[in-house]
């Protein structure tokens, strides 16, 4: 295949309909995503980086696995997203005795006259948006079942198949405490996962203000719709086109080869985490308003694309290390 | 506004980048060598080199005049010394690419600028890296390319030059040398500062001296002479030969001194007044 960039014009979108390239200007389309960041702003205090990596992922046209203790925002922050675009947003709670068909939807009997014939009934997955909420507490099967379809991007039932909305994000939130009565996700799972971004606690001036925002009585200000599911395809594939330098390139994939090689590290990081590292490198140069990818993007990136896809080794572990610092001292040693 | 393509443009930057990169390689390699050179030249000069000829023959097919049938083994040394660190300093210089060592030197454009280069090479047309060689070649006219050149290292290098070039001249004109005999430094200039002027040195005149064998046969040997007051004839052997000279009044012929002839004779003048002395102490 050439290296020669041909992506101009018609697209095929995973709906096998063909969508317009959008031609707006390459700056005015990153102005838009920065209006996004700025909007969210406008309900979210503070966690910029948690903001930015969630854009990231949006434009890297990815799926992302929120960890967080509860009551940090997170549905907020998801739904801001997709209220800050015009996409359309999907919540499913997990919970141990959810069906795998409850996700994805299931064929029911309608009657019309005296017709009855089966209809698909489409489930939550079928959204541009779908918070999978505590993803750990649904059953493997479920699990499986909305990775499945995160994955392929369709859903099949009853020998049908079905494409789901693009663009298409799933983010699904696990409590990293009260762990009893949870399915945590296998390392194979979560490595379908383009991120792992993790919500920590506010400081304390920002939880002043979000106490000031969302309890003092006052409506939290409303939310501007800046980018179209559209434009937003366009940026994925701009995101996409974003040249990187031979050199940095190869400098992600040392990264993620060395997460193997490190006695800290039982099982390191597999090639989709290097095409991860540079996808998302691309996709934060994208958002940061430049058209080439440096090593601070890499650099930036390496944590939320290797922390989910390492796992330490037990001494490690016991000297109370986090792949968080294994990874950060691979940055610094690339 | 140009209507040429980006990438073309973007292709012409990087000649551009290349081109004054090697120029600035050439320019530090020449003024290195050209230290080198003279700083190898006053070395050669100053400490003579013990077995080594003070010139290297020309083949008459290249020499253009016979006076530069021979050239001076010191200047072969040193345009030979200045000709391997040109070769080296360009070679290493030039090893590096332009464009890695353009960025080095303007930070701001590094990442973008080898972006693109790699973009260019692989032949990239999307809108993206468009954008990115429309980008790079805006802010390449805010960049400059002097900082290729490592002017601290020229200054020092024509420093060099400026101060070794008139010491190797001035060393080889009054012919300072520095010997390392006894392992210590001894300063002899070759030039004498003593008032005489003349011969000082006999045996650089005649070579050195040289046993000669003394005869085993005794001859006789007759001198003949007519005295003033009669006509007879006076016969002397040589015992009498001996013992007489220079007391009687018999005259002899003064021979003219020897020398070896392997010896070179640097200025005849000096062989002549030495021969003149031998006479006048003979005539005494």
């Amino acid at each position: 295949m050439s290296d020669r960039d041909t992506e101009r014009g018609a697209q095929t979108d995973g709906a096998g309909e063909a969508v317009e390239a959008v031609e707006a200007d390459v700056d005015e389309l990153q102005a838009r995503v920065a209006r996004v960041r700025e909007e969210v702003g406008k309900r979210i205090v503070g966690q910029h980086e948690v903001v930015e990596r969630l854009l990231v992922c949006i434009v890297a046209d990815g799926n992302a696995l929120l960890e967080s203790n509860p009551g940090l925002g997170k549905t907020t922050l998801v739904r801001t997203v997709a209220d800050a675009t015009d996409l359309s947003f999907s919540r499913v709670q997990n919970t141990p005795d959810l069906m795998p068909s409850d996700i994805t939807g299931t064929e029911i009997i309608q009657e019309s006259g005296d017709r009855r014939e089966f209809v698909f009934e489409k489930g939550p997955i079928f959204a541009n948006v779908v918070l999978a909420d505590e993803i750990n507490r649904a059953t493997p099967k479920t699990q499986a079942a909305m990775l499945e379809a995160m994955q392929e991007r369709q859903v099949t039932a009853a020998g049908d198949t079905y494409q789901l909305p693009r663009p298409f994000f799933v983010l699904a939130t696990q409590n990293p405490i009260d762990q009893g009565g949870t399915y945590p996700l296998p390392e194979a799972q979560t490595d379908r996962f383009l991120l792992k971004i993790v919500v920590d606690y506010p400081e304390r001036g920002e939880e002043r203000d979000i106490v000031r925002l969302y309890a003092e009585g006052r409506e939290p200000e409303a939310v501007d719709q800046v980018l179209s599911a559209r434009e937003l395809r366009a940026v994925q594939s701009l995101a996409r086109e974003i040249p990187v330098a031979d050199d940095l390139r190869d400098r992600a994939i040392d990264l993620a080869r060395a997460t193997r090689e490190d006695d800290r590290l039982e099982f390191g990081a597999s090639p989709r985490a290097s095409m991860a590292l540079v996808l998302t490198a691309k996709a934060r140069a994208f958002v940061e308003g430049r058209s080439h990818v440096s090593w601070e993007d890499v650099a930036a990136m390496a944590e939320p694309v290797l922390r989910h896809r390492v796992i330490l080794d037990f001494r490690a572990e016991r000297e109370g290390m986090t792949p968080d610092d294994v990874v950060a001292d691979l940055v610094d040693e690339a | 506004m140009t209507d040429e393509p980006p990438r073309e443009r973007m292709e012409r930057a990087i000649r551009v980048i290349r081109r004054e990169g090697r120029k600035a390689a050439l320019v530090e390699a020449t003024v290195e060598a050209a230290a080198v050179l003279v700083a190898v030249d006053l070395l050669v000069a100053v400490v003579p080199l013990a077995g080594v000829p003070a010139t290297v023959p020309v083949p008459d097919a290249v020499a253009p005049t016979p006076a530069l049938a021979a050239v001076d083994t010191g200047a072969v040394a040193a345009v030979l010394a200045g000709l391997v660190v040109f070769v080296l300093g360009a070679w290493l210089r030039l090893r590096r690419p332009a464009v890695e060592r353009f960025g080095a030197v303007n930070p701001a454009v590094a990442e973008a600028l080898r972006t693109a280069r790699d973009a260019v090479r692989a032949d990239r047309e999307s809108r993206m890296a468009a954008r990115l060689y429309d980008e790079t070649v805006e802010r390449l006219r805010e960049t400059s390319s002097l900082g290729l050149l490592d002017v601290r290292r020229v200054v020092v290098a024509l420093v060099v030059v400026a101060v070794l070039a008139p010491a190797s001249i001035g060393a080889t004109a009054t012919g300072f040398q520095v010997t390392l005999d006894g392992g210590s430094d001894a300063t002899v200039p070759s030039s004498s500062t003593d008032e005489y002027e003349g011969l000082q040195e006999p045996s650089s005149v005649l070579g050195e001296s040289e046993d000669v064998e003394a005869g085993s046969q005794a001859v006789n040997a007759t001198v003949q002479s007519s005295g003033s007051g009669g006509n007879e004839s006076r016969e002397a052997t040589a015992d009498a030969y001996q013992s007489g000279f220079g007391s009687g009044a018999v005259e002899t012929e003064s021979q003219q001194a020897g020398f070896a002839e392997q010896e070179r004779l640097e200025d005849a003048e000096l062989v002549r007044e030495y021969n003149l002395q031998i006479r006048q102490e003979d005539d005494q």
